[in-house]
C-alpha cells in the first residue's frame, strides 16, 4: 500500500489546551490494542520526552507545563486509522508565539513552512479565552432594550471616556489586540491556505477545549460543536462554509482531561482513570467518542 | 431594581467586555445567568445541587459509545459500578457503616509522587531570526490590487461624495455586521483587508474606550484604497475591491478640476457609488447647498470621461436615521431625478450604517446585492464588452485603437 504523507498542524492561541491534547492522544495510541482504530503504526518513535512529561501530569491530575515562547516541540507520529497509514507530524508551537508572529505579520520560517504542507489544521479554541465583537452601538443596544434601570454613570463608566478626537490614526497592533477572536482565526486559515503547496481541499477541525465547562453554562442542552462555532465565532463559521472546494471542516467538543484539575473534586474523581477514559470528545451529530475522533474524521475525508 | 442580594454570583469571563470582573452586578443591568459571558460561581452552600462522585462516573460512563476512537478496545467497556460498602457485623448491635463514618477524603496537599517524572532529549524547534512576512492585512495597494485581480475577479467599487457622507463608516460597517452575523444571504468568504476593516471599525468598538461610536476621518494618502472582501451568495463566491479615498479628492473635481491621484481608482471602477449625506438636509441652511453639491459632482462624473461606459452607477443616501420621512422623501425623489438625467439604469439606495438609536444597520444588504448583481457577459453585451476582448477581436482586421477626439479628427479630414 503506498505511504501518504499527510501533516496535521495544531494551532491555536495561548492556553487553548493543545499541549493537553497532545499529552492523551500520545497516551492512547501509545496503549492502544492491536486492534484499536487508531494506534502507532510500527515501534515508539525516537525523542518522545514532550509527549511523555504531557502524559505523565495528565495522569496525576496536573496541569500540563505551557509550551515556552519562541520555541516548538517537533512531534511526528506514525499511526494508523483504520486501516489507513498516515503521518502526524506538527510542531507544537506556544500561542504566544504564534500570537506575537501574527500581531507583527511575520511568522517564522518553520511554521510557515508547516502551514504550506498542511493537509489539515486543529484549530484550537478555549472558551474563556474567545474574545466576542464588543461594539458600542451594540452594547448601547442591549443597554436599551434592558429593563432595569442604568444610570448615565454607569453607562459613561462602561464605555470609558468619550474620545474627542479621531484624526489620530489607530496603532494597527493595538488595533489587531483588540479584534475578536474569530477575525484571528479566519487570518490564521487564510494564511495556511494562501501559500499551500498540498492539492485538494485543507481540513480544518476545529477542537473546542474545556468543552466540559460550555456544558456547565447556559443554553441547555448544550449546542453542538458545530452550533456553538455559529454562536461564538460567527466570522470562522461563515468563512468555512463558504469554501467547500477550498475547506472542509468539523467541530469537535474536546474535554481532554474530562475536567477541570483545579478542582480537587474533579482530580480525585479521575486520577484513578486512564487518558483514555477521562477524555471526552463531542461530535458534530452529539455523538460521544474517544480522543482521536478528529484524526478519524481527516482521514476519513 | 433587584435586590443586590438576589443577584447570581460570579465571574464574567469576556474580556474587556464592559461588563465587570468579579462578584459585582452587571453594569449593563442585564441578568447575569442569561448572559452568556458570565461563568457562575458553584453554589458551594447547598450540597444538594452539586453532583456526587457516582452520578459523575456513570456519566462518564454512559456517554462513551462502544468503539469509541480512543486507541483501545478495552476502554469502550463502560466502568464497572462501585463497589458495595463494606458491611461489619458487630455482635448485639446493627450493622455499621464504617464508609459512612469515614471523614471525606482530603485533598493531599503534601502528596509527592515517587513516579519519577520522564527525562530525555527534546526534539526542539528553536525558531531563528528568520521569519517570513505574511501578508499585511491592510487596505490594498494599487499593485496588491492588481495582483489579487490576476487571480480571482472581482468588481471594483468606487465611492464618490464628500468628506464625512459616511463612506468609510459603511465599509467599516460591513464589517461589524459580518463579524456577528451573515448579511442577509451573504457570507464572509474571505478577505485580504481584515487589518484594514478592523481598523476602520476600531473607534466603533468598545476597546477603543469610547463612549459613542464614530470613525477615523479618512486621509488623502490615495496609496492604500482598496479593501477587498469576498462573500458567498446563491450563486457562489464573488470579490470586491471597495475603494476609500478621502472626499475632499471630490472638491476640485466637482467644480472641473481633476481629481489627482484617484482618478485612477475611477477609471478602472466597474460600480461607483454616488453618496448623498442625507443628515445635511436636515439643516435647512445646508439643505440646497448639499443637493447642489451632490448633483453637481454627479453630473461631472457622467459627463467626463473618466469612467467607462459599462460602468454602473449607484447613487446612495446616507444616515436615513437621522432625517424626518419628508426629507428623505424629497432626497429620493432629487436622486431619482438625477438618475434620470444623468445614470440611466442607475438605482437609488438608502442606508443607515449604525443608526444613532442603536438599532441594526439598514440598507446594507440591498447594497451588497446591487453592487454583487450579476454583470451581462462580454458575449451577451457586444457594445459593453471590455477593451482587452474588443482589441482581440479587431486585432485581424488591422483596425487601430484611437481615443473618440482623434478619430473625429480623422472624419472631418476625409470629409
Amino acid at each position: 500500500m503506498p505511504e501518504s504523507k499527510s501533516t496535521i498542524v495544531l494551532v491555536g492561541g495561548p492556553q487553548s489546551g493543545k499541549t493537553t491534547f497532545i499529552g492523551v492522544l500520545w497516551s492512547v495510541v501509545r496503549t492502544a490494542a492491536k486492534d484499536a482504530k487508531v494506534r502507532l503504526n510500527g515501534p515508539l518513535p525516537p525523542k518522545t520526552f514532550y509527549m511523555d512529561a504531557a502524559e505523565h501530569a495528565i495522569l496525576a491530575g496536573e496541569e500540563v507545563e505551557r509550551t515556552k515562547k519562541g520555541t516548538g516541540e517537533r512531534i511526528k507520529l506514525d499511526l494508523l486509522v483504520g486501516d489507513e497509514p498516515f503521518w502526524l507530524e506538527h510542531i507544537d508551537l506556544a500561542g504566544e508565539t504564534l500570537e506575537t508572529a501574527l500581531e507583527a505579520r511575520r511568522i517564522p520560517e518553520d511554521l510557515a513552512q508547516e502551514l504550506q504542507r498542511a493537509d489539515c489544521l486543529l484549530l484550537f479554541v478555549h472558551p474563556d479565552k474567545v474574545r466576542r465583537p464588543m461594539f458600542i452601538h451594540a452594547a448601547n443596544r442591549r443597554m436599551i432594550a434592558s429593563p432595569v434601570l442604568v444610570t448615565a454613570t454607569e453607562g459613561e463608566a462602561v464605555a470609558g471616556e468619550a474620545v474627542q478626537a479621531t484624526d489620530g490614526e489607530a496603532d494597527p497592533v493595538n488595533v489587531w489586540k483588540s479584534a475578536p477572536t474569530s477575525v484571528h482565526l479566519v487570518d490564521l486559515v487564510q494564511t495556511a491556505l494562501r501559500d499551500r503547496t498540498r492539492q485538494g481541499p485543507l481540513s480544518v477541525a476545529v477542537v473546542i477545549s474545556a468543552w466540559d465547562l460550555i456544558e456547565q453554562l447556559p443554553p441547555h442542552p448544550t449546542p453542538e460543536p458545530s452550533e456553538w462555532v455559529r454562536r461564538h465565532l460567527a466570522l470562522l463559521h461563515q468563512f468555512l462554509e463558504s469554501g467547500p472546494d477550498v475547506v472542509r471542516w468539523a467541530a469537535f467538543g474536546v474535554s481532554a482531561q474530562g475536567g477541570d484539575y483545579s478542582d480537587p473534586k474533579t482530580v480525585e474523581r479521575l486520577v484513578g482513570l486512564p487518558c483514555a477514559e477521562r477524555a471526552i470528545v463531542v461530535t458534530e451529530s452529539g455523538a460521544v467518542d474517544g480522543i482521536a475522533a478528529p484524526l478519524a474524521w481527516f482521514a476519513k475525508g | 431594581m433587584a435586590d443586590a442580594s438576589e443577584r447570581a454570583v460570579g465571574t464574567c469571563v469576556q474580556p474587556e467586555c464592559p461588563v465587570r470582573r468579579g462578584e459585582t452586578e452587571c453594569a449593563l443591568g442585564l441578568e447575569l445567568i442569561a448572559c452568556e459571558n458570565f461563568l457562575p460561581s458553584p453554589d458551594i452552600s447547598d450540597d444538594s445541587t452539586t453532583p456526587n462522585d457516582e452520578d459523575d462516573a456513570s456519566v462518564s460512563a454512559s456517554r462513551r459509545a462502544p468503539g469509541a476512537f480512543d486507541g483501545s478496545a478495552a476502554a469502550a467497556e463502560p466502568i464497572s459500578a462501585p463497589l458495595p460498602e463494606p458491611v461489619v457485623e458487630v455482635e448485639g448491635g446493627p450493622a455499621l457503616d464504617f464508609a459512612a463514618a469515614e471523614p471525606e477524603a482530603d485533598p493531599q496537599p503534601g502528596f509527592e509522587s515517587r513516579v519519577r517524572a520522564p527525562e530525555g532529549p527534546r526534539n526542539l524547534v528553536e525558531f531563528s531570526d528568520q521569519h517570513v512576512p505574511m501578508h499585511s492585512g491592510l487596505s490594498l495597494t494599487v499593485e496588491e490590487a492588481q495582483q489579487l485581480m490576476a487571480n480571482e475577479e472581482a468588481v471594483v467599487v468606487a465611492f464618490a461624495g464628500p468628506a464625512g457622507a459616511g463612506k468609510t463608516t459603511l465599509l467599516a460597517s460591513l464589517y461589524e455586521n459580518l463579524v456577528m452575523a451573515p448579511l442577509g444571504n451573504w457570507k464572509f468568504a474571505g478577505s485580504m483587508s481584515l487589518l484594514g476593516f478592523a481598523m476602520r471599525a476600531y473607534w466603533a468598538t468598545t476597546a477603543s474606550g469610547a463612549a459613542v461610536p464614530s470613525t477615523e476621518r479618512t486621509r488623502r494618502d490615495p496609496t492604500r484604497p482598496w479593501l477587498h472582501l469576498r462573500l458567498r451568495g446563491h450563486a457562489g463566491p464573488r470579490s470586491m475591491l471597495l475603494g476609500d479615498v478621502s472626499g475632499e479628492h471630490f472638491l476640485a473635481f466637482a467644480s472641473g478640476g481633476s481629481l489627482g491621484p484617484v482618478e485612477g481608482h475611477f477609471r478602472r471602477a466597474d460600480h461607483v457609488i454616488h453618496v448623498l449625506d442625507t443628515q445635511l438636509l436636515s439643516q435647512i441652511r445646508d439643505r440646497q447647498r448639499a443637493l447642489h453639491a451632490a448633483e453637481l459632482l454627479i453630473r461631472r462624473f457622467a459627463e467626463s470621461d473618466v469612467l467607462g461606459s459599462a460602468t454602473r452607477h449607484t447613487v446612495l443616501l446616507t444616515k436615513v436615521d437621522s432625517v424626518q420621512d419628508d426629507l428623505l422623501a424629497m432626497a429620493q425623489s432629487k436622486a431619482s431625478t438625477w438618475v434620470d438625467s444623468y445614470l440611466p439604469g442607475a438605482g437609488v439606495v438608502t442606508t443607515a450604517a449604525r443608526p444613532e438609536d442603536g438599532s441594526e444597520s439598514l440598507g446594507l444588504i440591498e447594497l451588497v446585492d446591487v453592487i454583487l448583481q450579476p454583470r451581462p457577459k462580454p458575449a451577451d453585451d457586444p457594445i459593453q464588452s471590455p477593451i482587452g476582448a474588443t482589441a482581440r477581436r479587431l486585432a485581424g482586421s488591422r483596425v487601430e485603437l484611437s481615443r473618440p477626439a482623434e478619430r473625429d479628427e480623422a472624419k472631418d479630414a476625409d470629409a
